[in-house]
């Protein structure tokens, strides 16, 4: 498994659209609640690999609030960053879009499962924000399960598969009646004992 | 768009506010799921008892729903049993045959443990010209099974409510296997158990466990790719599934916020779950097939509340039909 490089910031490739980190601020109207936890995770294994987006005359974030939280916890001092010039609605419009896209994605179950495999064999799924029981909850949704592997598995019925556990509660002198009718039961078994004196009650029933 | 509580109450021709609502809600990320992974659209499907249905006209229940279900009926026996009543067979053959236009399958008069007096009861009902699926249960002798699949394609499987789950899965599983031969397909009674379903090849099983929520507060919420509970009320629980909840046009603050929930909430959200859950089965086993019916896997749901099938339905109807739209679309 290789170790990943946790000091991974803004990439190289953006580095000419990063800024001080603090000459942006998060829109105050942002109702999204982001996982920052998860972001930082994936800002750590992966660094900024796309700037967020910044509205030009206000210097408030319209898309990657979350990447900008995150990146501040992580202790950065530059963030990449693209400028749009609009006006104050169209950039309230940014600001829900972007958050409902994401609302509306979704994904191709069977491709993502083959893609967490192929990460899992050639390298790991750190920095994915995949856990294995991501894997095996994909696994168990999809793959078709063959029955005599599934009878190999669990096993042939038991004869006591079925069986019952009879647990009473009652007094010491009702105790005490039981386990002296209880002695006096044909029945080389609790089932044939009980089985006798259901028999018993039914026929006088 | 925000709902605002109405009352449940409402005739059989017309349904109660929930359905407007759902009309009114946008494509969700659970349809575009569905449409992606090619999810064919389902009907809603039913299992109705005998012994709580008998005084229902089931043509007013059915009306009440937008689409018509598939229903699956059963005697409704072992309830009766518990509850010091029986179910008398010619009665059960009437009611069968009155709503046989509404009622998609149907189960012999089974009685437990006695697999003779199930036969003659299967056989009474050939007799009276329906073509019941017949019940095996635990503890019967396999041989009996052997006899049945040669004769019938669909066996439903009985007596396992209440046991150990593995003891299920085996004795299931083995049920399975030494039919394979005839190609038999089978119903598992009161069968949602995680493993029980997801491991064998059923056709179709039923449960009531969907009812959690509506019932008792625990809400089985389908996230996607597992099950998660809920309880109504917990804000906290419910929030961190909030958008789960939207994509089945549920404000999760009509879930979170006692003053504004209502049953129909977690009927929604419960129903689309379990109708998602299916989904994901049929997705998972494929095709399962039983001759001169629709392929499987079906999973019914069974209540004894009219309404309660009704908000069921027609919140699947909702999400059957956009999930058909957007695969129209594609």
């Amino acid at each position: 498994m290789a170790k990943r490089d946790s000091s991974k910031q803004v990439r190289k490739e953006l580095e000419k659209l990063a800024v001080p980190i603090d000459s942006v601020k998060p829109h105050p109207r942002n109702v999204r609640q982001g996982d920052v936890g998860s972001i930082s995770t994936s800002l750590a294994a992966n660094g900024q690999y796309r700037p967020i987006v910044v509205h030009k005359s206000t210097n408030q974030i319209l898309a990657g609030n979350h990447t900008w939280k995150a990146a501040k916890q992580l202790g950065w001092s530059k963030i990449a960053v693209t400028y749009v010039e609009c006006s104050n609605d169209d950039a309230l419009r940014i600001l829900l879009a972007d958050n409902k896209a994401n609302d509306l994605a979704t994904y191709d179950d069977q491709g993502l499962l083959d893609l967490l495999k192929h990460m899992v064999q050639n390298d790991t799924l750190e920095g994915t924000l995949y856990e294995p029981s991501d894997l095996d909850d994909l696994i168990a949704l999809l793959e078709q399960p063959n029955l005599e592997q599934v009878i190999n598995e669990i096993g042939a019925p038991a004869e006591d598969d079925f069986s019952g556990t009879i647990k009473l509660t009652v007094t010491l002198p009702t105790y005490e009646r039981w386990q002296q009718m209880w002695a006096t039961l044909e029945g080389d078994s609790d089932d044939a004992r009980i089985t006798n004196l259901i028999d018993a009650y039914e026929s006088h029933a | 768009m925000p709902v605002s509580p109405t009352s449940l109450t409402h005739t059989s021709h017309t349904p109660d506010g929930l359905h407007l609502y759902l009309a009114a809600a946008p494509s969700t990320a659970r349809h575009a799921m569905l449409a992606r992974n090619n999810i064919e659209a389902q009907p809603a499907k039913f299992l109705l008892s005998y012994h709580y249905f008998k005084a229902m006209d089931l043509d007013e229940l059915v009306a009440g729903m937008h689409a018509k279900p598939m229903v699956f009926a059963d005697s409704g026996a072992f309830s009766a049993f518990t509850q010091g009543a029986e179910v008398n067979l010619k009665e059960y053959a009437a009611w069968l045959k009155r709503w046989s236009h509404i009622i998609t399958t149907y189960v012999n008069l089974d009685v437990i443990r006695n697999a003779t007096a199930t036969d003659r009861n299967q056989r009474a009902l050939e007799r009276m010209g329906l073509r019941p699926i017949p019940v095996f249960h635990t503890g019967s002798d396999m041989k009996v099974l052997d006899r049945l699949a040669k004769r019938y394609p669909y066996i439903a499987l009985g007596g396992m409510v209440g046991a150990n789950g593995k003891a299920c899965l085996r004795w299931a599983a083995e049920c399975m296997r030494r039919t394979q031969e005839h190609g038999t397909a089978f119903h598992g009674f009161g069968q949602t158990r995680k493993d029980v379903i997801e491991l064998l090849p059923w056709y179709s099983v039923d449960s009531s466990s969907w009812g959690g929520g509506h019932r008792y507060g625990s809400l089985d919420l389908w996230t996607g790719r597992r099950f998660t509970k809920v309880r109504i009320g917990d804000a906290k629980s419910i929030y961190k599934h909030a958008s789960a909840i939207r994509a089945f046009g549920v404000d999760p603050a009509c879930l979170a916020d006692r003053g504004r929930y209502h049953q129909r909430y977690a009927i929604a959200v419960s129903a689309q779950s379990w109708h998602a859950y299916e989904a994901t089965l049929r997705r998972k086993h494929g095709p399962i097939k039983c001759i001169d019916r629709p392929d499987g896997l079906h999973l019914y749901l069974v209540d004894g509340a009219k309404q309660h099938l009704q908000l069921a339905a027609n919140n699947i109807t909702a999400e059957t039909d956009n999930v058909t739209k957007r695969g129209r679309t594609k």
